[in-house]
């Protein structure tokens, strides 16, 4: 793990490990549709990653659940070991990583000194202000540890909802005065790969976007990339022609949940989520929440633990009136493109007045 | 657990359904479109010998429509496998100059699958680079 100055470009990388030119075209087609690129794009990116320096990356865990370090390890396009070994030099990461104690916080120092200024630092989990000794690493607490490496970090990747938006640590009451990296770090480029946990090819999309480009990704309003947090969960939802028909499930076992129709009524919040999971799907492409018959909860949304319950109609919660969806419902077509419309207008301020 | 309460739990009674078959549209609608999309692409190879390429984890599909779409497409008389960084399967569809392209990555897991039209994917070439290692190991085995 402690690969500090490796060195080389990626192409070079691969190619010492034995991947033929074959391989590497491979590689980058599906690192392509896990960037969420054209696949016209591929030849371009494979100039562009062929001649990428391997970038170092330190990995900070602060008050998280590893469920982040999971979705990553279960990221398989690129797979994980490649883009350890192929694409980045994963310098610190406290889960991954064979060293331990004062070897590991020393491969941490020598990681920052030899890059600094030019690696990126990934946060998994938030960071409690209520008390420093609520989270702590050799002693030192999470607040002191992110200023000092985001000191020297080129751009700084939240990973999580937690790291993003303060997740479920902030949930109300919120007793460790929980915050996100974005209100502590403000002179620093932070990309928020937010989600309960993230997808993991956004996790790695993100890194190797990064890597292929040497350039931020565009980001959204929250500072999420658009690749992946572009459209809502409802706009790529494949039930959406049910919701746009009125056809909704009322009961988890009732004939229209059997049917597939749409869950908006069970309390799915698809339509003010923004997140890739109908097309990227999970566990391998198997399916994802709402293909498995369970509403969205909108995890990669700021504060999603606090709206007012998983399974209440959004248009019961803090979207207006029951009244509203029901004649949403049964018009159809027009007035549900309404609801959704309203449902969307008023996702913005979600972020922005409780984040 | 009380043997009580076991009691009451043994009598909550289990029925194993079978699942029904999709009520018409239920799914996204998006294969036929998909199809529509690859004969534009077929007429625009002919044309002007522009490639297409369609990612298929990019497009919203319910269950069982991929199934539908790649056997809308079936299979054609070629179908090419390569092992690099795991296997990878190029299938000419029952329509020429559409391929079908699949991805498995070392631990033969599904990372991804791509529709192309073209004259011949890319990826069966043989390259340059590769090319010349292999004339350098040819050479120093006649050689040696």
């Amino acid at each position: 793990m402690d690969a500090l100055n490796i060195g080389g470009t990626v192409g070079e990388q691969l190619r010492a490990q034995g991947v033929s030119r074959r391989g590497f075209m491979k590689f980058c087609a599906t690192t392509a549709s896990l960037m969420a690129l054209s696949p016209a794009l591929v030849p371009r990116i494979a100039e562009a990653l062929a001649g990428a320096k391997r970038p170092s990356v330190i990995w900070l865990p602060f008050q998280e659940c590893t469920g982040c370090t999971e979705s990553l390890t279960r990221s398989h396009a690129p797979t994980l070991e490649s883009l350890i070994f192929g694409a980045i030099s994963l310098d610190y990461h406290e889960t991954l990583q064979a060293a331990a104690g004062h070897d590991a916080e020393a491969a941490r120092n020598r990681a920052m000194e030899a890059n600094w200024g030019e690696y990126f630092l990934a946060v998994d989990g938030s960071i409690p202000l209520g008390n420093k000794g609520y989270s702590t690493i050799g002693g030192v607490s999470n607040v002191d540890l992110l200023k000092r490496v985001a000191q020297g970090a080129k751009a700084i990747v939240a990973i999580g909802t937690c790291a993003s938006f303060g997740g479920l640590p902030k949930a109300s009451p919120n007793p460790t005065g929980a915050v996100a990296v974005r209100d502590l770090i403000k002179d620093k480029p932070i990309i928020n790969v937010s989600g309960c946990p993230p997808l993991p090819m956004a996790i790695t999309g993100v890194l190797a976007q990064v890597l292929t480009f040497g350039q931020l990704p565009e980001l959204d309003h929250l500072g999420r990339p658009k690749a992946f947090y572009g459209q809502t969960i409802h706009d790529r939802c494949y039930r959406r022609p049910f919701y746009e028909r009125g056809q909704f499930a009322e009961s988890f076992d009732d004939e229209g949940a059997k049917q597939g129709w749409c869950l908006y009524k069970l309390g799915c919040k698809g339509p003010v989520t923004y997140n890739a999971c109908p097309t990227m799907k999970w566990n391998l492409g198997a399916s994802f929440p709402i293909e498995s018959g369970h509403g969205c909860i909108g995890c990669s949304e700021p504060d999603f633990w606090d709206w007012q319950g998983v399974y209440r109609p959004l248009s019961t919660t803090r979207w207006g009136g029951y009244q509203t969806l029901g004649a949403a419902a049964a018009v159809g077509v027009a007035a549900g493109a309404v609801a959704a419309l309203a449902a969307r207008r008023k996702q913005r301020p979600v972020g922005e007045d409780e984040a | 657990m009380s043997t009580d309460a076991r009691a009451r739990l043994a009598a909550i009674a289990i029925v194993a359904e079978t699942p029904p078959a999709p009520s018409v549209g239920a799914d996204s609608g998006n294969v036929p479109l998909l199809l529509g999309e690859i004969r534009h692409a077929l007429e625009r190879l002919l044309a002007t010998g522009a490639v297409h390429a369609i990612d298929l984890r990019a497009i919203p599909l319910g269950p069982g429509e991929e199934d539908r779409l790649l056997e809308a497409l079936g299979t054609g008389e070629l179908c090419a496998t390569f092992d690099a960084l795991g296997r990878s399967e190029l299938q000419e569809c029952r329509y020429p100059g559409v391929w079908r392209i699949t991805h498995w990555n070392a631990a033969d897991e599904l990372i991804g699958r791509f529709i192309e039209v073209t004259f011949a994917p890319a990826l069966l070439a043989s390259n340059r680079e590769d090319i010349r290692d292999g004339l350098e190991r040819l050479s120093a085995e006649l050689s040696g």
